[in-house]
């Protein structure tokens, strides 16, 4: 991003976040994870370059002995495998449901990967 | 500051073989508990062993309940944990853990500590029929349900998703009430903050630098002050990070001795997530081709900018920045410190990785005892200080051993 001025989440991304947070709340699972999935996706659209590249390293068969920083926990894919998918379509981020029910545990995962992302996206 | 040990029993093929010699598990399950019986005479707190399945030379500890029965058998005080179970009903039963796991706070008067988890390789989820779409799923109904059967006189039935059963009285109960205490693998961040929101440990498999530890400890405990719906009956409040360890006189002989199994750790721990020739594919023989090969390639690279320019050092310093505990006394003394600056409650080491020695796992585990532990556990009382007052105002029971 040199040379291109910094631009926080935009109040849609906040809003929709917030949105999930009540939800899970609420104990509307599956309407959190529909909201996580809409602000990540806001996001995204704002900030392409958020989209996280696949964990170098630990985690690849292919990844070197000796790899650089495995940030494995932090800034990890979109968690793929809770029944929303993300795939590139063209070059674009695409999600797709797989399932329609969603659990508390899962809507806890993808909202805190979400505001994780939108939170280190906030700061300079 | 807690310490234990991760249990992983990596079993590399012999490079003069195509399989194993005859006693190769004989001898690694024997040399495992004798580093459980060790490490409880030293003072280690924990001793959690996974459960794994059909991921060769990676882990062979299929059946932990086993080796935490005859590791109870062996000691006296340290924890013994499942680290972890895989919940979903088609890999373990609900009824049947729960059995299992009183069984086992019974059999070590009450020193289980229970660990869960989703499975996460394909190879081992589709080798029993779950998918990964349904596995998380899976397992929040099943580690509910288990709680319920060990409090619930009778366990009145469960009509499920994942699984359903009638109403039984699921016996024996465990000895620790209401339940032992309850932990869930935590691979990524978020499911460390899932973990908090159910009032449960997060085992931190996912090495971490401090830095990230601090975060996520801050966070994890403002979720458990604001859980409403813990999942069992009893909170966990506690956070573990793990990272491989060696310790030994000086760097160089840590370096020398405990780096090769860090690596065989790293390249197996990915073979696991490819396609697999089953009873056939040799990792040992490719890690000692990779050394071969980057002996030369550029992954031996030039230090980065805030890298030690000289090799050992650059080893070092990248190992401590990913969680790895392998130097001297000194070395690892101060890397822990950070994570104590953190807050973690507790750090469980992989000390059997690769093709380390047995004798040479049990110095190391002594020298780190003798050299770096006394002082982290002389100062634990100001952490429970410190952790008290995060659990100010929590509102249900809690069932802790940090």
């Amino acid at each position: 991003m040199a040379g291109t001025a910094f631009e926080p989440p935009s109040e849609a991304v906040r809003a929709a976040l917030a949105a999930a947070d009540q939800a899970l709340a609420d104990g509307d699972y599956t309407a959190s994870v529909r909201r996580s999935v809409a602000a990540y996706e806001l996001l995204l659209a704002q900030r392409p370059e958020l989209m996280p590249a696949p964990p170098s390293g630990l985690l690849r068969r292919d990844g070197p002995l000796i790899p650089d920083m495995p940030r494995t926990m932090r800034a990890g894919p979109w968690p793929s495998t809770m029944g929303v998918k993300l795939a590139l379509d063209q070059g674009k981020p695409k999600l797709t449901f797989e399932k329609e029910r969603f659990s508390m545990s899962e809507a806890a995962a993808y909202y805190e990967y979400t505001r994780d992302l939108v939170d280190a996206a906030g700061r300079p | 500051m807690k310490f234990g040990l991760q249990i992983l029993q990596q079993l590399p093929r012999p490079a003069d073989s195509e399989q194993w010699h005859e006693n190769d598990e004989l001898n690694s399950t024997q040399q495992l508990l004798e580093q459980i019986e060790l490490a409880d005479k030293l003072g280690f707190d924990y001793a959690f062993a996974v459960e794994h399945h059909f991921l060769e030379e990676y882990s062979h500890c299929s059946a932990p309940e086993v080796i935490l029965g005859a590791a109870a058998a062996r000691t006296k005080n340290i924890r013994l944990g499942h680290g972890i179970i895989h919940m979903p009903p088609k890999q373990n039963h609900p009824a049947r853990v729960a059995e299992r796991v009183a069984t086992l706070d019974i059999i070590s008067n009450g020193r289980v500590e229970f660990g869960t988890g989703e499975g996460s390789t394909v190879a081992e989820l589709q080798g029993f029929g779950t998918t990964q779409a349904e596995k998380k799923e899976a397992w929040e109904e099943a580690t509910r349900e288990c709680l319920r059967m060990m409090t619930s006189v009778p366990y009145p039935g469960h009509e499920g998703r994942h699984f359903s059963m009638p109403e039984r009285n699921v016996i024996p109960k465990p000895l620790q009430k209401p339940h032992p205490p309850v932990w869930v693998a935590a691979s990524r961040r978020e499911t460390a903050m899932l973990a908090a929101r159910m009032g449960i440990g997060a085992l931190g498999f996912g090495f971490e630098t401090p830095e990230e530890a601090e975060e996520r400890v801050l966070r994890y405990y403002q979720l458990i002050r604001e859980c409403r719906r813990p999942i069992g009956a009893a909170m966990n409040p506690a956070l573990v990070s793990v990272g491989n360890m060696l310790c030994a006189d000086t760097d160089e002989k840590a370096t020398d001795i405990g780096l090769p199994g860090a690596q065989f750790f790293g390249l197996s721990i990915g073979w696991t997530l490819g396609r697999v020739n089953w009873g056939h594919d040799h990792i040992y023989r490719e890690y000692l081709r990779r050394v071969e090969s980057a002996k030369s390639a550029e992954e031996r690279d030039a230090a980065t900018a805030n890298e030690p320019e000289d090799e050992g050092a650059r080893t070092l310093y990248r190992a401590a920045r990913r969680g790895l505990f392998i130097g001297s006394p000194k070395f690892i003394r101060e890397n822990l410190l950070r994570y104590e600056a953190a807050h973690m409650d507790a750090v469980f080491f992989l000390a059997q990785v690769g093709n380390r020695r047995h004798e040479q796992i049990l110095e190391s585990m002594e020298l780190f005892a003798r050299e770096v532990m006394p002082e982290f556990k002389e100062r634990h009382h100001l952490h429970q200080r410190w952790r008290e007052q995060q659990l100010d105002g929590v509102k249900f029971p809690v069932n802790s051993t940090i």
